[in-house]
């Protein structure tokens, strides 16, 4: 079963976008003993390579999480921000963040206490507050920080900020632990990606230095199996999901299909994924170069972009055992 | 006033370069800067790259973008002196009506049609540009044609100038004023680019060309340092929006979302200008058009890229104002980064 130790260190680290630099040391100090050869990129992107010869097969999993940037702060220690990758103002309203110094902000909201405004205010109505703590030494504008909150485990459930995408981080990171030592066919690089939240950015650069034969993204996916929910394909607990199309990648179909052969024969659970909002690395990898066959394999997660992700373990023990078999064995032609 | 910078700031104000059509601007840039570079190259979208050899040994290659087009709009039809126009780059129809335009290569003056408000008919809202219209008076012009507004530059008090297309040529101007002075220890090379306003298309191809160690893309950025918003602490609407204004110093872009500048490029611009004294102020904005920093970050493998942005008002209308100590400013602070960087602050 995925490691939840392994797991509870990356949510709980602190990397918004662009400045993912905490999160890439955690994880290389994982791999260190597990990739033939390790390079951080010009864009900041984790490659890890295991193998040599046969197909090149890049697997993606963003480090970055969505954040905040300090555009103003008053004298009492309130600062304004400007949002990191997709804030929702109804996930905001009483949450913390973080900054890189370990700061502590309290997400306040405009003439509160008002209960019925937290519906229409949109990011500028809110604020973070810094006061009482020091805010005009440590807190300065052009400061980011990220959501904050621990994880919770609750039976086979993980309930943490960031699992979006540290957990594509933890199916990568346990799928080099179970090849390490396997005679591989393919050329695999790990890459751990800077900036997905802010448009894909990490993958797109990464891809280009890697030019793989074909790739596959490990990211979350919504589910629909909350009360009235829609526009969504997977449920939890239900297996790793074969992502079909989201809204910025039409998976190849022989890319498709491959997943669900693979899964098929060794008795994965797996369901397919239509993702109506969103995209993945995988979308922005495809169009690198002259093209390059990507897919991705999505772990089902409720609330994304809130501080209560949730996942399900033995969903994210499918992905790993999925990513394996799809990886590891000669390809046929995509 | 320093008075090269205002000269050179005129004459490129003056010129006109509509997006798709920057040859005037770009002949007036590579006569101030052919005897300083070398490898000239005008690429197939029209940008201007070159090198500065920098006096390192081994010197790191610091590309330096600004581009050089103006909004503008596009002529697609006329009849009897009235022309109907599509907009090029992101128009505010509050700064359009009733403005001069001068449409074609034969600068044909002409106005952007409004009808006064006793002629209106109860009409109200402004159009949209793709919904404006010309008025050539009796003369024509031809579908295609390019139309770009009239400015009238000047100099108001001390330290301010006002003119068109500033938010463009305010930072050729500090690129050229660069390219002008002593080499120094980077290999400068400044890329001239074209087609911003409609999607940041020739920083593409001259980051894709030029393939630095590490980029600085100058920009306009729009201060908003006029009441109501320049009263911050006391006022309803405080800090909805970074603070810039006009003669605060370069304005150094902590993130432009989608894109978020390099952390430790941006971190040693922002010491470099304190340790020199410089003024600067920390911008961090919420775009949703392409930017030339996002699109050269993510070229090729990547490159480090920080946006560094001069403050203007009224950007992108005919009447823009710069603070001539602000471009001064900003050319002293890329001196220092030129000077002072190395491929330490590069790394991630």
């Amino acid at each position: 079963m995925p490691d939840k130790a392994l797991i509870r260190t990356l949510v709980e680290a602190w990397g918004p976008s662009g400045y993912e630099y905490q999160v890439r040391a955690l994880i290389q100090k994982e791999v260190q003993n597990l990739a033939d050869e390790i390079r951080t990129d010009a864009g900041g992107n984790l490659i890890c390579r295991m193998g040599s010869g046969g197909k090149k097969i890049m697997i993606a999993a963003h480090m970055d999480e969505i954040g905040f940037i300090i555009h103003h702060i008053d004298p009492q220690g309130f600062a304004r921000f400007s949002m990191i990758g997709g804030l929702f103002s109804s996930t905001l309203n009483g949450g913390r963040v973080k900054l890189e110094n370990g700061m502590i902000g309290v997400i306040g909201l405009d003439g509160e206490p008002n209960p019925y405004r937290t519906g229409t205010a949109t990011l500028g109505d809110f604020f973070l507050d810094f006061t009482g703590a020091g805010a005009s030494e440590r807190v300065q504008v052009g400061d980011v920080g990220a959501m904050w909150r621990s994880m919770d485990v609750q039976g086979s459930r993980v309930i943490a900020k960031s699992l979006d995408d540290r957990i594509g981080c933890v199916v990568a990171i346990e799928a080099m632990r179970r090849l390490k030592g396997v005679a591989l066919s393919n050329t695999l690089y790990f890459v751990f990606t800077t900036q997905e939240e802010v448009g894909i950015r990490g993958a797109r650069v990464s891809a280009f230095g890697i030019a793989p034969d074909m790739a596959i993204a490990l990211d979350v996916t919504p589910t629909d199996d909350i009360p009235k929910a829609r526009n969504a394909s997977v449920k939890i607990g239900k297996g790793a999901a074969i992502k079909a199309m989201d809204a910025g990648h039409i998976v190849p179909p022989a890319v498709r299909d491959l997943m669900i052969k693979r899964a098929e024969s060794a008795g994965i659970p797996y369901q397919i994924d239509v993702m109506t909002i969103g995209t993945t690395d995988a979308a922005a990898i495809q169009m690198t170069g002259s093209g390059i066959p990507s897919g991705a394999i999505s772990i089902p997660s409720r609330y994304v972009h809130t501080t209560s992700e949730m996942v399900d373990l033995d969903d994210v023990e499918a992905c790993v055992k999925l990513l394996i078999e799809v990886v590891e064995k000669p390809l046929e032609a995509v | 006033m320093n008075e090269t910078l205002q000269t050179r700031l005129k004459s490129l104000s003056e010129a006109v370069g509509v997006s798709g059509d920057e040859s005037e601007v770009r002949k007036l840039i590579l006569e101030q800067i052919k005897d300083q570079v070398s490898s000239v190259i005008i690429d197939a979208m029209g940008s201007i790259t070159a090198r500065k050899a920098g006096t390192s040994p081994t010197p790191l290659r610091l590309m330096i973008a600004a581009h050089m087009d103006e909004i503008g709009f596009m002529i697609t039809g006329c009849d009897s002196g009235i022309a109907q126009v599509m907009g090029i780059g992101d128009h505010d129809a509050r700064f359009s009506a009733a403005k001069r335009v001068s449409v074609g290569s034969g600068k044909t003056p002409g106005m952007l049609l409004w009808a006064p408000i006793h002629k209106s008919y109860g009409q109200k809202s402004l159009p949209e540009p793709d919904d404006m219209t010309i008025d050539l008076g009796a003369g024509s012009a031809a579908v295609g044609d390019r139309a770009a507004y009239q400015g009238q530059f000047a100099v108001m008090g001390e330290h301010t100038l006002r003119g068109k297309a500033l938010e463009s040529r305010a930072p050729c101007a500090v690129l050229i004023d660069l390219l002008l002075g002593d080499a120094l220890p980077v290999d400068l090379l400044p890329a001239f680019t074209v087609q911003h306003h409609i999607g940041a298309r020739g920083a593409r191809t001259a980051a894709y060309r030029l393939r630095p160690d590490a980029a600085i893309v100058l920009r306009a950025v729009e201060c908003n340092d006029l009441p109501p918003e320049g009263d911050r602490d006391s006022s309803e609407r405080a800090a909805r929006f970074p603070l810039i204004r006009l003669g605060g110093g370069p304005a150094l872009v902590a993130s432009e979302a989608p894109y978020v500048t390099h952390r430790n490029l941006f971190r040693l611009t922002r010491e470099l200008a304190q340790q020199a004294g410089i003024p600067y102020q920390i911008d961090a904005l919420n775009l949703s058009h392409r930017t030339e920093g996002e699109v050269i970050s993510a070229t090729a493998a990547g490159i480090p890229t920080i946006t560094i942005g001069i403050p203007v008002r009224y950007s992108s209308s005919p009447n823009g104002l710069v603070d001539v100590r602000d471009l001064e400013h900003t050319a002293a602070l890329l001196r220092v980064l030129g000077a002072r960087l190395t491929a330490e602050s590069l790394q991630e």
